[in-house]
């Protein structure tokens, strides 16, 4: 077997330009993967962590019987009782909990109007499961008559901190107020919905808008994130009435976003091996056609089929095996300039563009993927195997005689 | 008896019409003969030479090595008899040229066994026989014509086998360059007791044959 291995290893040396531009098709395929595979993960890390750390928390407590076609319905508003205060606070995987109250409101200027989401935070102890403050680009200082405010939607309406905001809420018995409040800050969050339609103020503010010091969901944060799942069933036991929304299931929609994503880049995957796979046939078809007579004599000499397939296939697995590794390479490099230094998208777009708005931040980090960087050696590696059995096959069914009197 | 052959015949299908390359072919070869396949362009030597050599299958007629058929052999059995019975000396040497001179002569032991001292001592050995010592190192690009086909020889011989085929080996060569070739052949077939069986349409080299068979359209004329 060595000396076909140096046989195979002999044939890559022969033709070192083609070899080298074999090499670099898996290479580059393999670069442009990985660095995509960062982007991509870096992207839905930053979007998830987002979402855990300004609206969902591990867990949402919401009534049974919430009724998800209607969020904003005062059906699903339920007191903060003892029972579920004592029931969290004693909970051994509870780190944090606090209430929150969304409704819909129409946020105006005084000229023009907007409809936004308005969350009422508490703001004792909104901290201990959200990181709220962390998303305020200016201002900050809250007080009861002030509001948070999204950048774009603050943008749109044109209003700045302490610029005077209206809101027009429905009560919980049904009857039309319209408040003003000030712009206490500027929120960017990253999540769009925030951003660009939200609007957050205290939660005792926001009971006395709506008439009822219900709440419409208790925001629950666990001491692990990766183990938060196995804790739901013990959480929920103690709180009779409730259900637990884990983040998955709150970012259902971004997550079916971030599904849409892959299935491009899988479609990309796809397509990088198929050109992967195409030009090692091509080398390795040119190589059996050029090396023709060269079979025919070592069929002569006494070679098996299968020694001069094993021929073929090593060459096509060390093709694999070095095209792979420098994809590996060269990807690794490439994510790492975007895990340490990011890349800042707004080089892509005209000055002023509030790019918060489409859900991305200003710039965007890349994360490691230990999977993918495995998974972009084997596919090079076995793409690269299999891409070269059709050639060796080729090679087999060469009759020696014929192959011999080939000029 | 080494070699016998049988109402040997041989067609090919290039086109619509069938090419007989050879046919009713009756020939028996002993050990340590030094044959000559003699006969113009077309007279079926290679074809020949290729049937004995288990590198094509015959259409008719039988071949025995050693008293057996090799009719019903698989693709397996018969590279295991090239590998142990046959050396082959081709007209345009076909050495592997990413190879070296000692690599070339090695490569035909490298399949009985993980190469040795011995393995090593063989192949010099043998280079020096046929007159290459000094330029084991160097590739067949490196090597003049009648240099390559003494490694080509070497490459043969290395194995020891029971017969050597070789096809136009001085074709391609300078007639002092072939006359030396052949020399090297007749000096192994004496020295070392090989049997060869070779082509050539060269007057010069059918003379160093101690036996002379003579091919036309396929067929032989004593």
């Amino acid at each position: 077997m060595s000396y076909l291995f140096s046989f195979a290893v002999r044939n890559l040396l022969r033709y070192t330009r083609r070899t080298v531009l074999t090499f670099s098709l898996l290479a580059i395929s393999g670069l442009l993967f990985l660095t995509m595979q960062g982007w991509f993960d870096g992207l839905d890390d930053v979007t998830l962590k987002n979402t855990i750390a300004f609206k969902t928390g591990h867990f949402q407590a919401r009534l049974a019987t919430y009724d998800e076609d209607a969020p904003f319905s005062t059906s699903n508003l339920f007191p903060v009782t003892p029972a579920i205060a004592s029931a969290l606070d004693g909970s051994k995987h509870v780190k944090g909990w606090t209430p929150r109250v969304t409704f819909l409101a129409q946020a105006d200027n005084g000229h023009d109007s907007w409809p936004c989401v308005v969350t009422g935070f508490d703001p004792a102890t909104d901290s201990r499961v959200f990181v709220l403050t962390n998303g305020i680009l200016k201002g900050g200082k809250i007080d009861p008559n002030g509001v948070l405010v999204g950048r774009s939607l603050a943008k749109d309406l044109g209003v700045g901190v302490g610029d005077p905001f209206f809101l027009t809420v429905r009560s919980a018995a049904g009857q039309i107020d319209s408040v003003e409040l000030n712009v206490s800050g500027l929120l960017s969050t990253g999540d769009p919905l925030v951003d660009s339609g939200g609007a957050f103020l205290p939660i005792a503010t926001a009971y006395r808008f709506l008439g009822t010091n219900l709440v419409s969901e208790i925001g629950i944060l666990c001491d692990s994130l990766e183990k938060s799942g196995s804790y739901r069933a013990e959480i929920e036991k103690n709180l009779p009435g409730m259900k637990l929304w884990s983040y998955q299931e709150l970012a259902g929609d971004i997550l079916q976003l971030s599904r849409t994503k892959r299935s491009f880049l899988n479609f990309l995957v796809f397509f990088l091996v198929i050109i992967g796979v195409v030009g090692i046939i091509n080398t390795m078809l040119m190589s059996v056609y050029e090396k023709t007579r060269e079979i025919g004599t070592l069929k002569a000499l006494g070679f098996r089929d299968r020694d001069v397939q094993r021929i073929f296939l090593i060459e096509g697995f060390l093709i694999g095996l070095i095209g792979g590794l420098g994809g590996v390479i060269l990807g690794c490099l490439s994510n790492a300039y975007f895990v340490y230094v990011g890349m800042d998208l707004r080089l892509f777009f005209s000055k002023g563009t509030d790019i918060a708005s489409m859900g991305v931040p200003d710039v965007m980090y890349s994360i490691w993927n230990i999977g993918a960087i495995i998974g972009t050696f084997i596919v090079s590696l076995v793409a690269s195997t299999l891409a070269s059995w059709y050639p060796a096959k080729k090679a087999v069914e060469m009759q020696a005689a014929e192959c011999l009197r080939t000029i | 008896m080494l070699l016998s052959i049988k109402n040997l015949s041989k067609v090919y299908h290039p086109g619509k019409t069938d090419v007989k390359a050879l046919e009713d072919i009756n020939l028996e070869i002993d050990s340590g003969e030094f044959t000559a396949l003699c006969g113009p362009s077309g007279s079926g030597k290679t074809t020949l030479l290729n049937l004995i050599g288990c590198i094509d299958r015959p259409d008719g007629g039988e071949i025995f090595l050693d008293g057996k058929p090799l009719s019903g052999k698989t693709g397996d059995e018969l590279a295991l008899l090239r590998r142990e019975y046959f050396g082959f000396i081709f007209q345009t040497y076909n050495l592997i040229p990413v190879l070296t001179a000692y690599e070339n002569v090695e490569l035909a032991l490298s399949m009985l066994g993980k190469p040795d001292a011995a393995t090593r001592k063989r192949v010099m050995e043998t280079l020096e026989k046929v007159g290459l010592t000094g330029l084991e190192n160097r590739k067949p690009l490196e090597l003049s014509g009648g240099q390559q086909q003494r490694v080509s020889i070497a490459r043969a011989l290395v194995k020891k086998p029971r017969l050597i085929l070789a096809d136009e080996p001085t074709a391609n060569l300078d007639s002092r360059t072939g006359e030396q070739i052949v020399e090297l052949m007749r000096q192994m077939n004496e020295n070392e007791g090989v049997t060869f069986v070779f082509s050539t349409h060269d007057a010069l080299v059918m003379k160093h044959a101690r036996r002379l068979v003579q091919l036309h359209d396929g067929r032989i004329q004593q």
